[in-house]
């Protein structure tokens, strides 16, 4: 079982680039949760361990290329080296679906990258879909819709 | 104001003019210490931004005193960041850009050492205010699968909010995976931004010849296909 409380992409330069709640957060301590780890986990040395104590909980997160993948997770239902998994599943997608992902992809595509998360993730943060294939079929479908809602949009 | 100028900083121009004008890919003079329009390019969008080139003639000190100084604010107002293409083999420099220009949040700044090829155990230090990076021009990835050297700066400016850069059209198709887009998709993509195009241009100008410019364009390339 996986239960996350959050994902969050942040870029070395400290900018958020993508985050997803699964729990209810008020603003304020959505900023405070983005200001703490982005200050901690950017710090932190090449060598040092992926899974971070974090107020009452954990947190894991791993860093490709300039982005840094930062999840939290809930105590006693989380497995850190499966929510690792799940990072490195979720980058593997990002990575199938735009070909070799960078920061601007997400940047300017950002709903695709909502969109493949959404895939992966149910509404309280348990894993769906495992499968790069299933999701990468997914939103090749919703592509398609949305190339036929374009070409009637355009028709009309 | 708009952040449309990019400072590099160096000791030595003419050691790092070639890799400039990788970096820029233009031809850049060694005489000239201002370009403007510098045209920069991505899969995402166009922009132009001024390059100010300076050379330190004193030591980094003085360089970050004078330039922090009121005298330089409008400056600081229009930089969208700096390059320093430094020798950063020792921590004090690093340590003197860190303490006095972490304050500058809204433009990137990047340490770059022309004189190595890799990267220094105390780079890792700075991680939190400064973009560190050799200045070759390797395909070299660090351990992280990060880009290094100038394709690395390339990636920075590239990702920098520019606020007078202009979307290129076909961006989101542009982007999609190669196995759920053929060369069929691509051609109706490329048709459905001329339609799009047209249609909002024909909404203002109802100009026939256009439209058979159109007629034809789209007759020649549904025949292509």
């Amino acid at each position: 079982m996986s239960q996350i409380k959050y994902l969050l992409l942040i870029s070395r330069q400290g900018k958020i680039r993508l985050m997803k709640w699964f729990i209810p957060l008020s603003s304020k301590e959505k900023t405070k949760i983005i200001n703490e780890l982005t200050q901690t986990i950017l710090a932190r040395k090449p060598k040092m361990c992926n899974i971070v104590e974090y107020s009452d909980y954990k947190v894991v997160y791993r860093r490709y290329a300039s982005l840094y993948f930062i999840v939290g997770i809930t105590p006693d239902v989380d497995n850190e080296l499966l929510t690792l998994e799940l990072i490195h599943r979720y980058v593997e997608t990002l990575d199938s679906y735009f070909g070799n992902v960078c920061e601007l992809d997400i940047i300017f595509n950002f709903t695709k990258a909502y969109d493949i998360l959404n895939e992966m993730t149910m509404c309280d943060g348990s894993l769906a879909e495992s499968s790069k294939r299933n999701i990468l079929q997914t939103i090749a479908t919703m592509d398609s819709m949305d190339d036929h809602d374009k070409l009637d949009r355009v028709l009309s | 104001m708009t952040r449309d100028k990019v400072l590099i900083l160096c000791d030595d121009r003419s050691k790092i003019n070639d890799n400039l004008e990788l970096l820029f890919k233009q031809p850049l003079s060694l005489d000239t210490n201002i370009v403007k329009g510098i045209p920069w390019e991505n899969k995402y969008y166009t922009v132009e931004f001024d390059l100010y080139i300076d050379e330190i003639d004193t030591n980094l000190t003085d360089w970050i005193d004078e330039f922090m100084s009121d005298e330089c604010e409008l400056l600081r107002e229009v930089l969208a960041g700096i390059i320093f293409v430094l020798p950063l083999g020792q921590k004090d420099d690093l340590e003197q850009i860190q303490s006095h220009l972490k304050s500058e949040n809204d433009m990137f700044l990047i340490c770059s050492d022309p004189t190595t090829e890799s990267e220094y155990p105390h780079w890792e230090d700075f991680t939190t205010t400064l973009e560190i990076t050799t200045f070759g021009n390797s395909k070299a990835r660090n351990e992280y699968g990060e880009l290094m050297g100038i394709p690395r700066i390339q990636e920075i400016i590239d990702t920098y909010p520019w606020t007078n850069s202009e979307l290129k059209q076909d961006h989101l198709e542009s982007s999609k995976p190669e196995d759920t887009v053929g060369d069929d998709n691509i051609q109706l993509h490329h048709l459905l931004s001329t339609l799009q195009e047209a249609k909002s241009k024909y909404s203002e100008n109802k100009d026939d010849s256009m439209a058979q410019e159109l007629c034809e364009e789209i007759a020649k390339l549904i025949l292509d296909s």
